[in-house]
């Protein structure tokens, strides 16, 4: 096993750069990429925004984690603060980051992409060599019953005890030591992320990396990308230029349409339109037995009961989140003795998601990432009624599972938080607002603004995820998804790219 | 109010230039005495962070209080290294709640904030996390999440949670992981 060491480029050694292909974005998309087309026997640059860090920097610091691995120091919201962005920076990207839940794109959304946006290149068995590799190279399996942790127990228990539809997730991890920190970096290097796998899959291919460098802008003559500005170090910055015959953006669904409009590269207005996030809202549940959230593996169980609601309305999934002290106090919306009383009984609570799989009724539009005048992105996603409504439904299900699963009382996220004791309680939920910051909403799924589709009137890229103007500028990542997914997105975006190499290397 | 200035400074700062138009802007005469070297505050709003701090956080034994943990310069360094109109708008909101004229306006009490007693100041932030306008409610988030993760975020905290922090072993493989990489 090679160790792999390499944090940070002398920036004396910088100079302007020609290759055969720059990716952009070190995350599930770039990284696949990257292993693919290096193991071809091409020349690559990879560019990472964020720094190189190892198993040697995952101290299990939640504060430091934040900082150092997540976007914008973990203070990425939309421009209303109505929802918290949690998303990956560094090598790796969110994969390093992530709770390692591991799905394949449901058929269902692949069938709706083919014939709502013309995307006929997908099916489930063309994805299917794909996926079989990554799952082998990812180790991804299906997790042990026996280890699935009392926060994760909580939803298989009253999932059960209701007769609602409810699984055991498969994870890619290797010798997983059941810590609970994959949020913020795995201390065991058991995580098979994009830092243990294809990152260094690539490097023994010759991949050369370049931690903290930002591309700034690409440069585009003739309807080809002919450069790649890219900005190194995080104090003392230096620029430098990268000359490649192909461009390929993997920075994600906020990262990527930024780039593109810093670029002015959108020709036809839909670059950062369609964004989704999966909005999460929460519960807490407090327990007469020990729960301590933080430690097992994050997520182990989903309940998709709820996923197809029928039509105009818009269905949710059920996942555990963990509850490490941060995570925790900021997603309660409490302050004063309140909040204090509630954190007190932290490790006795349980914390329930709902992931809504948004994108999907047709006039759903999600939300617009943008530039700000002073180059500050800007994620504009107003929370319509059809969300209002799920999310009150999700909260209202989410209640009944968790009393049904044995708790004292269950929470909501607003502020102050509704209290429920019973199924009679559960009605209170009817008597509060929903939507923007009236109770806490999240996203873990950044999804689309670079939409995929046959239309290059209404998307970004082709169905070979090349984009429809400039030739050599490919576009892998959760950004094409024209909608989300209704699973956690990474295995999608691992199988995609896979896929997607093969038709980067017959353009090269 | 000029639209170039409200595009400017967005709202929060928009109604602060409002207050500062009637000449009771920021006037805080409570002085916290803060540790190290600011980055984005001045000590005059890192004032008017530690009032709202010690609301959010109030002292309630055995919790260690919100100014012995140094929250403010807390939430000082976690604004650092964000984008600089992020600091420019928590530094406006900050001025707009010791804003005495606004304070009038919109709670009727024609005081600084930091000058409120704890009860005061706790039903003003109380009112903007209910408040029907989206703009408090988005005021009440913002200095919220900056306090409670500056705040929870510390060891001395977490006893009183229940909350063991990382596991022995895996500290062990880290550090062994540290000295490792330290390897020539």
């Amino acid at each position: 096993m090679p160790i792999y060491t390499i944090r940070n480029t002398d920036p004396a050694t910088l100079s302007d750069i020609e290759c055969d292909v720059c990716i952009i974005g070190s995350g599930a998309g770039g990284a696949t990429v990257a292993a693919r087309l290096c193991e071809a026997g091409k020349d690559v640059v990879l560019l990472e925004s964020g720094h190189y860090d190892t198993q040697a920097d995952f101290n299990m610091d939640e504060g430091t984690a934040f900082q150092r691995r997540y976007q914008e120091q973990g203070l990425r919201s939309s421009v209303d603060l109505g929802i918290t962005v949690l998303q990956g920076k560094g090598v790796g990207g969110s994969t390093t980051i992530n709770w390692t839940s591991c799905f394949r794109t449901p058929d269902r959304i692949l069938n709706l992409w083919k014939d709502r946006f013309g995307i006929d290149t997908l099916s489930s068995e063309i994805l299917a060599p794909h996926y079989e590799r990554v799952e082998q190279r990812l180790n991804i399996h299906q997790w042990n019953d026996s280890l699935i942790n009392p926060n994760n127990q909580v939803l298989a228990r009253g999932a059960k005890a209701l007769g609602w539809q409810a699984h055991t997730l498969r994870r890619n991890v290797k010798g997983c030591m059941d810590s609970g920190y994959c949020g913020m970096g795995c201390p065991a290097n058991a995580k098979q992320g994009m830092l243990l796998t294809h990152i260094p899959d690539a490097l023994d291919n010759s991949l050369r990396l370049y931690a903290n460098s930002q591309a700034l802008r690409l440069k585009e003559q003739n309807g080809k990308i002919t450069e790649v500005l890219v900005e190194f170090g995080t104090e003392n910055t230096k620029q430098f230029t990268i000359r490649p015959k192909l461009v390929v953006s993997s920075c994600g669904a906020i990262n990527g349409p930024a780039l593109f409009l810093r670029s002015e590269i959108n020709p036809n207005g839909r670059v950062g339109k369609r964004t989704f996030l999966h909005p999460v809202v929460g519960l807490a549940s407090l327990f007469d037995t020990p729960i301590k959230g933080w430690y097992g593996a994050p997520q182990s169980v989903s309940s998709h009961q709820f996923i197809d609601r029928g039509p105009d309305k818009v269905g949710f999934f059920f996942e555990a989140a963990p509850t490490h002290p941060i995570l925790a106090a900021t997603a309660a919306s409490n302050f004063g003795k309140a909040q204090q009383e509630f954190m007190a009984q932290l490790s006795h609570t349980s914390f329930l998601i709902a992931l809504h799989v948004d994108g999907i009724l047709p006039d759903d539009q999600g939300g617009t990432v943008s530039l700000a005048h002073n180059g500050k992105i800007l994620l504009d996603y107003p929370i319509g009624s059809h969300l209002q409504e799920s999310f009150k439904e999700s909260m209202k299900r989410g209640a009944e599972l968790t009393l049904a699963s044995g708790a004292q009382m269950v929470q909501s996220l607003h502020y102050p938080g509704v209290s429920m004791r019973s199924t009679a309680d559960i009605n209170k939920l009817d008597d509060v607002p929903y939507g923007t910051l009236h109770h806490g909403v999240f996203t873990a799924h950044q999804m689309g603004g670079m939409a995929m589709g046959a239309d290059p009137t209404s998307s970004v890229v082709n169905p070979h995820l090349q984009h429809h103007q400039i030739s050599n500028l490919f576009v892998v990542d959760g950004s094409v998804f024209p909608t989300s997914l209704g699973v956690n997105p990474s295995q999608s975006i691992y199988g995609l790219a896979s896929w997607a190499s093969e038709h980067i290397l017959t353009t090269i | 109010m000029k639209r170039r200035n409200l595009l400017k400074y967005g709202l929060f700062g928009s109604l602060a230039l409002v207050g500062g138009g009637l000449g009771l802007n920021l006037q805080s005469s409570k002085h916290y005495l803060y540790k190290g070297n600011l980055k984005v505050f001045t000590p005059d709003t890192l004032d008017v962070l530690a009032a709202v701090a010690e609301t959010i956080i109030p002292n309630n034994p055995p919790f260690p209080s919100a100014l012995d943990l140094d929250v403010p310069e807390g939430v000082d360094t976690l604004l650092a290294n964000s984008h600089p109109a992020v600091q420019e708008e928590i530094t406006l909101l900050l001025g707009l709640l010791e804003n005495a004229a606004v304070n009038a306006l919109l709670h009727f009490k024609p005081t600084p904030f930091s000058k409120m007693t704890l009860e005061e100041r706790t039903r003003i932030l109380a009112g903007w996390a209910s408040s029907p306008l989206a703009l408090q409610r988005k005021g009440y988030k913002a200095l919220n999440g900056l306090c409670q993760s500056a705040y929870y975020a510390q060891a001395k905290v977490h006893k009183h949670l229940g909350y063991d922090g990382p596991p022995t072993h895996l500290t062990m493989l880290v550090n062994a992981a540290q000295r490792s990489d330290g390897e020539p």
